[in-house]
């Protein structure tokens, strides 16, 4: 009793004068009701606001950046003030207030209660576990999972047959998909309850669900390792072939990337040269240019044993539909490709395969594709193709 | 015989120290042989004597009378022995509860030595009812106890808590027992049948797993939709093969996109039960069209391969061969929904037994 009345600035006399002046104050308000007409009241077009403000009235408590009735004021040191209560005593206030809000579904509010409560640094561990409890359910509830775990946790620290404070963290694990923190607590909680219906249903989805996340994993890294061989192996076909690429240095070991391999023209995009099924064959996306038309054909899945004659046949299965004098067959042109470090053009023997030509000490892959040009044999716009100006590139 | 007798005074509890453990020294070597395990086993007192000294205050003492006692039940006549004595001594030793406790108890420097007493007792069918009697409430304790790898502070083991599991399994009520979903005594044991650490615990877990899949009355329990029993028998036979993906999804979601690194079980034996679970398990039709379901054949089909080339286990590689045979039939070429019914005659049970043997021949190198 000593102790509690040193914790007192208030004297028991100033409490009572308070609480006569609080009495003074209603019967003054009656008395004005039944004795006197009405005047020196609030005014007419502000005694709702007024009204809210006294502390016997209010609906709501204040927000911050309110003005405060002063009686309310002095409410609220009775309430909270340090030195008014005990530690366990303001830490049983803010609970109740942490309690009122989660009744009434303000979750942010009761969280900030609770943290208040749990400010206080009570000694009672009863008290510390369910403002962590509580708290752990306020965090829940607007599926703040990762700290209504750990706060439920430091309600089972504080009391750890809170079988409450237990199942929440259960549950909190399984969202955060900690499995085995899930498990551990289920089979706790089993423990103490064989029949706890709902951790056993947890407990096995839980199960399911790990076991689903390890194997995607184990299907990832396989998938992950399959692309990986595929890509060596396709490396490796490239340097066996030797395959030269006109934006990296000559003479030079390529450094060959997927970035590299990705073709540059949009309607290739998605077919960069791979390797066929078994392994043997290359198949590459190549764009043929036609000068004369200033437009390109793209075939996105050439394999390499294929003749140029081969291709031309499939290009011109149909006519080009901009050719009106039907010159573009195979037997009436001629395909070159360009040798962009010399600023010079080759032209292809068509019974070659596409192997053949791109071993060529001119042929470079452009863009990650193939690079030909078709013009009509024996014409002007060959000639202006052949002769036309070409500055060679320059690489570091 | 007299000198043997002779070392029982010095065996009291209240007995001098430095004396009490020479005298078990003595006892422990003499346990060691078979005349001075028949020596031993013939005297009443000798053997309340090292009853009494399993829990001396002294840590080596007590050990070595704990180790006595392994040897002294290491073949049935000396289990059923011990075992008779402590429930007729005045007051009764109770064994079985002694080791369960002991075993059950984090701080037990002597768990793992109590349980191989413990495994020794419950390897004699004949004396299985009554040691479940006592260690039927004590279950799921023990079976936590194994699941948690570290449950012992004292590092103690306890890897012959699975062949304690095993031979309570031979009998219908510890079957029963195991079985049971309550307690889910048989989640927290499979998962050690691919433990490669032990083969002690692996070997018991397998052991349980056969002994389950020869009664019959189980195949439904085990061919369940939680897949548990069927994982436990094939992840200790499947490899570091890759199966496409339409195969992969045919598998138990344990064991799908199993990495490079896997291997398989190591011991002949062990692979062998777990085939002679697998046919087990063909024996009626719903069974056997789970088990198709569920990608066994697939399995199986990359495990024969491995058997024959690195393995190169006869007994597996035939036991495979029974399983496989089954599983490629058509239903409507086997005729039978249920092969534990069929009577095999005599002489072609013989017959069949020579072709197998010279078949197994021709397949090895």
């Amino acid at each position: 009793m000593e102790n509690l009345a040193t914790k007192k600035n208030w004297t028991d006399e100033e409490r009572l004068e308070l609480a006569a002046q609080l009495d003074a104050q209603l019967d003054e308000f009656i008395d004005g009701l039944e004795k006197k007409r009405y005047e020196e009241g609030w005014p007419e077009d502000r005694w709702q606001e007024e009204m809210d403000k006294h502390p016997f009235f209010m609906k709501r408590t204040p927000q911050p950046g309110d003005e405060v009735h002063p009686m309310f004021e002095g409410l609220q040191k009775l309430k909270y003030d340090p030195e008014e209560n005990t530690l366990e005593e303001l830490a049983l206030n803010y609970k109740e207030d942490g309690n009122f809000y989660m009744k009434h579904k303000k979750f942010r509010m009761a969280v900030y209660s609770f943290s208040e409560g749990i400010k206080t640094k009570c000694e009672n561990p009863d008290v510390l576990a369910v403002l962590y409890n509580n708290r752990s359910a306020a965090h829940y509830f607007i599926k703040n999972h990762r700290s209504a775990l750990s706060d439920a946790q430091r309600a089972l620290f504080y009391k750890p047959d809170y079988t409450k404070a237990r199942w929440r963290a259960a549950q909190c694990a399984y969202e955060l998909e900690k499995f085995d923190v899930c498990t551990q607590l289920c089979e706790e909680l089993l423990e103490v309850d064989i029949d706890h219906k709902d951790a056993k249903a947890l407990l096995h989805k839980n199960k399911m669900r790990k076991l689903d996340a390890e194997r995607n994993q184990r299907k990832e890294a396989a998938e992950s390792k399959r692309r990986l061989t595929r890509f060596h192996k396709l490396r490796d076909a490239l340097e066996q072939r030797a395959i030269k690429f006109d934006d990296q240095p000559i003479n030079k070991r390529p450094n060959i990337t997927e970035n590299l391999l990705r073709p540059k023209f949009l309607p290739l995009e998605d077919y960069p040269v791979h390797l066929d099924e078994d392994s043997s064959s290359l198949i590459w996306p190549a764009a043929f240019s036609y000068p004369e038309f200033l437009l390109s054909d793209f075939q996105q899945q050439l394999p390499e044993t294929a003749t140029m004659l081969d291709c031309l046949n499939t290009l011109f299965a149909e006519p080009l539909p901009c050719d009106k004098t039907l010159s573009y067959r195979p037997d009436n042109v001629h395909v070159y490709y360009e040798n962009r470090k010399a600023g010079c053009v080759h032209k292809v023997t068509l019974s070659k395969t596409l192997r053949e030509i791109i071993n060529e000490k001119g042929f470079f892959v452009s863009g990650g594709a193939l690079l030909f040009y078709v013009v009509p044999k024996n014409t002007r716009i060959e000639q202006e193709f052949i002769h036309q100006q070409r500055r060679p590139l320059v690489y570091s | 015989m007299d000198n043997v007798r002779e070392l029982i005074q010095f065996m009291q509890p209240n007995q001098r120290l430095d004396l009490k453990a020479v005298a078990l020294t003595h006892v422990l070597s003499l346990t060691g042989s078979t005349e001075g395990k028949d020596a031993i086993l013939s005297l009443e007192d000798m053997l309340i004597a090292i009853f009494g000294l399993t829990l001396d205050a002294n840590s080596t003492v007590a050990k070595d009378a704990v180790l006595s006692l392994i040897n002294l039940t290491a073949e049935e006549a000396g289990a059923i022995r011990v075992f008779e004595l402590a429930k007729q001594v005045q007051p009764s030793f109770d064994i079985v509860g002694v080791a369960a406790k002991q075993i059950c108890d984090e701080q037990a420097e002597l768990a793992d030595a109590w349980s191989m007493v413990l495994s020794n007792l419950t390897r004699v069918e004949s004396l299985v009812h009554a040691i479940l009697d006592t260690l039927e409430p004590t279950l799921p304790k023990l079976a936590k106890a194994f699941a948690k790898l570290d449950y012992n502070k004292k590092k103690s083991k306890l890897h012959y808590l699975a062949p304690i599991f095993c031979n309570l399994t031979q009998v219908p009520r510890g079957r029963e027992l195991c079985c049971q979903p309550k307690y889910q005594l048989l989640e927290k044991l499979l998962p050690f049948a691919s433990f490669e650490e032990s083969v002690v615990r692996r070997g018991g877990t397998i052991g349980i797993i056969k002994n389950i899949c020869f009664d019959a009355v189980y195949h439904d329990v085990i061919l369940n939709e939680q897949d548990d029993i069927l994982v436990a028998i094939l992840q200790p036979l499947c490899g570091p093969e890759e199966f496409s993906d339409e195969d992969n999804e045919k598998l138990p979601i344990e064991l799908q996109y199993l990495p490079e690194s896997k291997t398989r079980e190591t011991d002949p034996d062990l692979r062998k039960m777990l085939l002679e679970c697998l046919l087990q398990l063909c024996a009626t039709r719903r069974c056997r069209e789970v088990l198709r379901a569920k990608g066994v054949y697939e399995i199986l089909r990359e495990y024969h391969k491995w058997e024959a080339k690195v393995g190169r286990d006869s007994e597996c590689l035939l036991a495979c061969e029974n399983v496989v045979d089954i599983l490629i039939k058509k239903e409507d070429e086997i005729g039978l929904d249920n092969y534990k019914s069929v009577e095999v005659p005599a002489e072609q049970a013989d017959k069949f037994i020579q072709e197998d043997a010279a078949y197994v021949k021709s397949l090895l190198d």
